[in-house]
């Protein structure tokens, strides 16, 4: 995962942010705004296979 | 000994042979309220009048021999986001202060009917996240008891309740309680109803609860869900999964050092330890845990939070825009992670009784502004396994330390008899003094 990609995807998130809620707003929620993203970044660069399925409704195991 | 101070199994075998009135254990407990609620601030509603008419109910019955379960005449609190039929629920926001539901969440309903007595509504973090409760810590005042499930924690911890209702999304339930000394359990996801607790991320809420004992969490249990999974019996002594890497990475010396002593000292006892390599998709657990609850969260408040914003703290507020912002790909692959995390670590547990490591980072920190990591439990919540935190020690400058345990879903009372043994085996100092402020 390269450290340019990440510091990239996170600027545009923060600019995203700006453009919703203003540079205040924007400002005041920057370190949420940053975790989230840059936990999203981590997330979306985890390889898969295409047959993994979303848990969408959590089972935690057969019973 | 005052009646206060029984455990929740001491006070229910006295109810039932007729030594102890739920009125005389529903008058001790208030009066223990009373005196200490001025330092730990555990409750935000306590309706005296109900309490000591519920009581009063249930030690008629009691006379008649009617003896509804375990729990009947024994009081417990309720972690406000759970919905009191007729008393007030403010889910720790002003955007809910004046809000009474007309019906009682599940669990509270099945307690009720069991007997027991709802003692009051304990004090959370604003929408079971992190912007803080006033509550204070019973073991120092000057500490954090922990989030989300403040008042739980501290009203078990120093006497005001045998057992009191929690939640957990990340560490909301086995957190405080260690970091308040006392047992803290989280059942496999949604083997307890979650209907009637207010949302906060529906895939990761647990129902959980704090108790002072490891038989008072079975007892409860078996209460609300009269078909667990019987024990299938431990051998002499438990064979456990020691879980290090991440957890020796972000632990604080203190805290590392306390539960090698722990460890220490139940190898010594006979239990058996064998380290375990965490899978290479647990490394995804902090990331997967705060797509998915920020995604959540943002959904269960979109309506609210586009009207209201500024009725929300500070931190939630950061938390909401935050989810607002991740795309739905995003959302959706973190579930499948998950599914990849889930399937590694079932397939890691399978050799053992349980799994174990600290409950906390560290111990609970000093001030009121940070309710403290919920690191080493939001694994246990994203994989739905249930988890019990018991006491284990305390730390140089006397706060509590705790041990986690995580078993199999749906084996639950597995778990207990293991954290049965520990306890007995870890003999820790069962409560705080009367309210320590240095």
């Amino acid at each position: 995962m390269s450290g340019e990609g990440k510091r990239e995807y996170i600027h545009m998130v923060k600019e995203t942010a700006k453009a919703m809620w203003g540079p205040e707003a924007a400002e005041k929620f920057n370190d949420h705004i940053e975790r989230t993203a840059a936990a999203v970044y981590a997330v979306s660069n985890y390889p898969l296979e295409p047959d993994v399925e979303p848990v969408t409704k959590m089972r935690a195991g057969d019973r | 000994m005052e009646p206060y101070r029984l455990s929740l199994a001491e006070a229910s075998h006295m109810i039932r042979d007729g030594s102890l009135t739920p009125t005389q254990l529903a008058e001790s407990l208030l009066e223990r309220i009373d005196r200490l609620e001025p330092d730990v601030e555990a409750w935000v509603t306590v309706d005296r009048g109900a309490v000591m008419e519920a009581a009063e109910a249930a030690t008629k019955e009691a006379e008649e021999g009617r003896i509804r379960s375990p729990l009947h005449g024994v009081p417990f609190g309720v972690k406000d986001i759970y919905y009191t039929e007729g008393m007030r629920t403010t889910m720790g926001s002003q955007l809910y202060s004046g809000f009474v539901p007309d019906h009682d969440a599940t669990v509270v309903k099945i307690l009720r009917e069991a007997g027991a007595v709802v003692l009051g509504k304990t004090e959370t973090t604003e929408f079971a996240v992190h912007d803080p409760a006033p509550t204070r810590n019973p073991w120092n005042t000057l500490h954090t008891p922990g989030g989300s499930s403040s008042g739980s924690a501290a009203a078990v911890s120093c006497g005001m309740a045998p057992m009191a209702l929690g939640s957990q999304t990340g560490g909301s339930v086995v957190r405080p309680a260690s970091y308040c000394g006392i047992v803290g359990f989280k059942p496999t996801y949604d083997f307890i109803s979650r209907e009637g607790v207010f949302p906060l991320s529906w895939s990761l809420d647990h129902v959980g609860y704090m108790t002072r004992t490891v038989e008072d969490a079975a007892m409860t249990l078996k209460t609300l869900k009269s078909d667990v999974t019987p024990a299938k019996g431990m051998d002499d002594t438990p064979k456990m999964g020691l879980l290090s890497g991440y957890f020796k990475e972000n632990a604080s010396d203190e805290a590392w050092l306390g539960f090698e002593q722990a460890v220490g000292k139940l190898w010594g006892e006979g239990a058996e330890f064998i380290d375990v390599a965490l899978p290479p998709s647990f490394g995804m657990v902090p990331s997967v845990h705060r797509v998915v609850m920020s995604v959540e969260a943002a959904a269960a408040h979109e309506d609210s939070f586009r009207v209201s914003p500024d009725g929300y703290r500070e931190y939630i507020r950061g938390f909401i825009s935050s989810g607002l912002l991740v795309p739905a790909t995003a959302y959706l692959r973190a579930q499948r992670i998950r599914g990849v995390i889930i399937r590694d670590i079932h397939t890691l547990m399978r050799d053992y009784d349980c799994l174990v490591c600290p409950s906390t980072v560290d111990t609970a920190p000093r001030g009121l502004e940070w309710t403290g990591s919920p690191a080493f439990n939001a694994p246990w919540s994203l994989t739905g396994l249930p988890s019990v935190t018991v006491p284990s020690g305390l730390s140089e400058d006397e706060m509590p330390l705790g041990l986690q345990l995580i078993g199999r879903p749906y084996r639950e009372l597995d778990l207990l008899e293991v954290a049965a043994w520990c306890e007995e085996k870890l003999e820790f100092p069962k409560e705080p003094k009367d309210t320590y402020t240095p």
